[in-house]
């Protein structure tokens, strides 16, 4: 593949600031022309497009990736699908675009796309939750101990974090389940 | 079973850190209880995909890389067809609009209602109580206050991230026959201002129909109890309605509101009160961008 793909994703996969800003200025406006041209806005097209580049750097992470066409033709796809999926759960009724079968994606990657539509639910919802809980719930999901935790954060005792760890989770499923983008994902 | 339990359950479960008798009861409650086969399946994927650092910190950094990109919408108006179809429907209100007033004609001076303005109203939006969003105290505001209430000369706070001693008074507060919980989140614009978001559960045995919940938020000098804002919480059932795992029936509400002041970094204080009382029902505290920045 292109030079430019490969280090694109690479930037993607590292964090790097300079090549993402990269990403969005030489993609975004196209996935936006896309995006606004089927029924959406541009803070649309800055969704679904954030939600692609999470999916490819799911995929780019995993095993056996490797890019078999350009990453504007990778992400112009699974935009494609994102977008697809937004407007026929909508609208209730299959949606097609009247576009190349260029851009039709592997088995593969459209699970990773239902997936990653569960996830960003579920980050959606952690972002939504204060301070206090994010850091305290980004301490327990990495499997840091309740004592550690409760010094970190400097609650005093391991009781109350985890008292506090309690209600912030039961927050977050709370806001997770009462989305209706996860209902419609697991009736 | 409490939910507390049945989260440490689950928990203990995902960390393989049951025992050998709690494992085979816990194995056995699980073959046969669908909910708790769905509640074991969210908590896994959630511990799952939470965990991921990488992700975590990649979801930040394309956030802050869209907000430097300006959000362009499509031009207003669109195509053809659409606009063709915008004058069909014009011409249809107009004919409705002529019929209307042809048949109320001669009847009454009064006019009659017609498609048109009926149309129009609908797409109006709602009133919004200006007067009940006060803008954002700068020194003016301060003054007035001040001058409104000598006999008390209100404190001020050294900066706008020391904490009110008042507020921080509240932030125990207890809910009675409804449990809040609320946490506030908040994104930075590109302007360095934050928009805040609150967002919780609410959860009581029975709602009256005419019971209303405000949101006010406060800055940390919340001079003269002043409200930087006041919301009306919307509150949106939770489907499945009941807790089942609380004793007793309760039901769940979520609510989340966005307010509509931008607000410079700082620490706030938001309290959520059932309208008519004083007390609060919560009280919590969030801390917008740190202290010099």
């Amino acid at each position: 593949m292109d030079k430019t793909s490969n280090d694109h994703l690479d930037a993607l996969v590292r964090g790097d600031q300079k090549g993402i800003r990269e990403i969005y200025q030489q993609y975004l406006p196209r996935i936006n022309r896309l995006i606004t041209s089927n029924g959406g806005n541009g803070e649309d097209a800055k969704d679904v497009f954030q939600e692609a580049l999470m999916v490819v750097y799911e995929k780019a992470t995993g095993p056996d990736f490797r890019l078999t066409s350009s990453l504007y033709t990778l992400l112009y796809g699974v935009c494609r699908n994102i977008w697809g999926n937004r407007l026929q759960r909508k609208s209730r009724t299959e949606v097609t675009f009247g576009d190349h079968d260029k851009y039709k994606l592997s088995e593969s990657l459209e699970e990773a796309i239902e997936q990653e539509e569960e996830h960003t639910v579920f980050w959606e919802a952690f972002e939504r939750l204060g301070d206090d809980c994010q850091r305290l719930l980004r301490l327990f999901f990495d499997k840091i101990k309740m004592e550690e935790i409760a010094e970190v954060m400097g609650y005093g005792s391991t009781s109350y974090a985890k008292k506090r760890k309690f209600q912030c989770k039961e927050q977050l499923v709370s806001l997770v389940k009462s989305d209706n983008r996860f209902r419609e994902l697991r009736p | 079973m409490s939910t507390e339990q049945l989260y440490e359950k689950i928990e203990a479960y995902l960390d393989r850190a049951m025992g050998r008798e709690e494992l085979a009861a816990f194995e056995k409650e699980l073959a046969t209880d669908q909910e708790l086969q769905r509640e074991l399946a969210l908590h896994r994927r959630l511990h799952q995909e939470l965990g991921k650092a990488g992700k975590a910190r990649l979801r930040k950094q394309l956030q802050e890389v869209a907000a430097e990109f300006p959000t362009e919408d499509p031009p207003k108006g669109g195509t053809l067809g659409k606009w063709l179809l915008g004058m069909a429907l014009a011409a249809l209100i107009g004919v409705l609009a002529w019929w209307l007033v042809q048949r109320a004609g001669g009847q009454e001076n009064a006019p009659a209602p017609t498609a048109q303005q009926q149309d129009s109203t609908n797409l109006q939006p709602a009133p919004v109580d200006t007067a009940s969003l006060p803008t954002a105290p700068d020194a003016p505001l301060q003054e007035v206050d001040r001058a409104a209430s000598p006999s008390k000369p209100p404190q001020p706070i050294a900066d706008a991230f020391s904490p009110n001693a008042r507020m921080e008074a509240l932030l125990g507060a207890k809910s009675g026959e409804y449990a809040i919980t609320a946490d506030a989140g908040a994104t930075q614009r590109p302007d360095g201002r934050y928009e805040l978001v609150i967002a919780g559960l609410l959860r009581t045995p029975e709602l009256p129909e005419n019971a209303r919940f405000l949101l006010r938020v406060y800055d940390n000098q919340a001079l003269g109890n002043k409200p930087l804002e006041e919301i009306s919480l919307k509150l949106d059932p939770v489907e499945g309605g009941e807790d089942i795992y609380a004793f007793g029936k309760l039901k769940n509400f979520t609510f989340r509101s966005v307010l509509k002041n931008r607000l410079k970094p700082g620490l706030y204080y938001y309290l959520i009160i059932a309208d008519g009382e004083e007390s609060p029902l919560f009280a919590g505290k969030a801390t917008l961008g740190r202290p010099g920045e």
